[in-house]
């Protein structure tokens, strides 16, 4: 199976950290990722209340030059966003004729004009669950996290609408409602998943800007259940609840006060980790809550 | 005694004789008009509207209720399915655009209804009503994300924060000590970059974007 990958905009910029260490693991476990170099942005949630047609093309193009490029069976990305805006225009083009030949007549115009909606879209953790799978992360950890206590956050469009997360999808999908993917590629590596009613709730970080006290309070929610599930982190796979839980939680705490207080990482950081890697290449000292501090105390870093 | 020998179809069900004398009408409210339902129906993510059949299934889910009192999509969905515009505007205008998208309500919606896209397109029909009276912080967040999108093809986190707060008047507060000491490390650790990546040829799609906004 080739993979293109599309890392998306918070990737190349304040994620960076999920971006490398998603590499990191993906070559650890052989898998190869063409990385979509010239991608554009999805359009994320702003296109598809702006503009139906932009909705589709955005990230239509992006699918087009992974597969006019390097004739591609699937694209990949880490994103929950992007995620959500390119199956919604996989989805369109499957179920529209008419956004189909308006996608496809852009295509046509500004790229390869190759991509027909016909290419799997797959979320980084689906995949690596898939086709990597807890034992194999179990049988490769050179570093167990044992004693490290984590919470598994999964946000919002990893497994949210079903409506179009199921459309023309091939592979095995995590559960809708209680999705544990990562939970069991994170005890693979030795660390205690703890129970953690908030996993897939909703950080707020689609109002970051627009309404920042009530996303503040959406956040400090997820924050304080991870902390009051016992977690020493918070470990998750989307770039936007990275910014919401980790970049904006200096304050988060200023207005909520310290039970919102968590170390907060990418779920590849923590399995790189287990494999060997150092801190400085996952980039284990990114994230602005600090999660070097208890790594340093569990011996971990 | 009516005549009872007409035919009677409801729901596709025929119904002769006696049984109509006791079936009453089945509208339910008197004052229900169609153009605000058939308004949102045609815009962007308001196509399944009318296929809600009022269950509940997408508030008894929904993220917000336990944060913002009376937000409530299927209520929000029955002004407009009843034309009770006016209603929408004086009571829950401040309450539609807070949807955080998190599709627990399309995800779970037993009828096919794409809630999370038919609460957006009802606060899009308010926002271009001009109900607000200013430009609202939803609207000023889209339109900086679009332009970017459009222009440059890609989002700079950083620009868009900046144009956001130019936008709506609060670019002071970027400059608050904590800001700034964030925007440090983040500049010193190499996570913004002044020349952010730019896409070949994106001028030739970002033209034929503009065209289709036309």
């Amino acid at each position: 199976m080739k993979l293109g990958y599309f890392p998306g905009c918070s990737l190349k910029g304040m994620a960076r950290a999920y971006d490398e260490s998603t590499k990191i693991v993906a070559e650890g476990f052989g898998i190869e990722l063409m990385e979509v170099d010239d991608f554009n942005c999805c359009g994320a949630l702003e296109a598809k209340g702006s503009n139906e047609k932009l909705s589709y093309m955005l990230p239509a193009r992006v699918m087009d030059s992974a597969k006019g490029r390097f004739h591609v069976d699937a694209v990949v990305t880490p994103c929950n966003g992007c995620y959500h805006s390119l199956l919604r225009a996989n989805a369109a083009m499957n179920e529209d004729s008419a956004a189909k030949s308006d996608v496809i007549s852009f295509l046509k115009d500004v790229g390869y004009g190759t991509y027909e909606g016909d290419i799997d879209v797959r979320h980084f953790l689906e995949l690596f669950y898939n086709e990597v799978g807890p034992e194999k992360v179990k049988n490769a950890v050179k570093k167990s996290l044992k004693g490290l206590k984590v919470a598994s956050y999964y946000g919002c469009l990893y497994e949210r609408p079903k409506t179009i997360t199921k459309t023309g999808y091939k592979s095995k999908r995590d559960d809708s409602e209680n999705p544990y993917f990562q939970d069991e590629l994170l005890a693979a590596t030795g660390a205690e998943v703890v129970k953690f009613e908030a996993a897939a709730s909703c950080c707020g970080g689609a109002h970051a800007l627009q309404d920042e006290s009530l996303a503040a309070t959406l956040s400090a929610a997820v924050l304080s259940a991870a902390k009051k599930a016992g977690a020493d982190i918070l470990a998750l796979p989307c770039p936007l609840c990275g910014a919401a839980l980790d970049i904006k939680q200096p304050e988060i705490v200023k207005a909520h006060g310290n039970d919102a207080k968590i170390p907060v990482v990418y779920f590849t950081q923590l399995i790189g980790l287990a494999m060997g890697k150092s801190a400085k290449d996952l980039k284990l000292t990114d994230p602005i809550s600090n999660p070097m501090e208890i790594l340093k105390s569990k011996g971990l870093v | 005694m009516a005549e009872n020998t007409d035919k009677m179809v409801i729901d596709g069900v025929e119904l002769v004789g006696i049984w109509k004398e006791f079936m009453p009408s089945r509208i339910l409210y008197e004052d229900v008009t169609t153009e605000f339902l058939n308004e949102v129906k045609k815009l962007p993510g308001g196509e399944t509207i009318a296929k809600c059949y009022q269950c509940g299934t997408c508030t008894g889910g929904c993220t917000l209720p336990e944060f913002v009192d009376k937000f409530n999509p299927r209520g929000f969905i029955n002004l407009v399915r009843r034309g009770h515009y006016d209603l929408l505007v004086s009571d829950y205008k401040e309450l539609v655009w807070k949807c955080v998208s998190c599709n627990r309500c399309t995800h779970r919606c037993p009828k096919g209804v794409n809630t999370q896209e038919v609460v957006r397109a009802i606060a899009k029909f308010l926002e271009d009503r001009k109900v607000f009276g200013k430009l609202t912080n939803d609207e000023a967040f889209d339109e900086v994300f679009m332009d970017e999108v459009i222009n440059d093809g890609r989002i700079d986190e950083v620009k868009i924060v900046k144009d956001f707060y130019a936008k709506t008047g609060r670019l002071k507060e970027m400059m608050s000590g904590d800001q700034l000491s964030l925007g440090f490390k983040m500049f010193t650790s190499g996570r913004i970059k002044l020349f952010g990546g730019k896409i070949k040829d994106w001028k030739k799609v970002s033209q034929r974007l503009k065209e289709e906004l036309q």
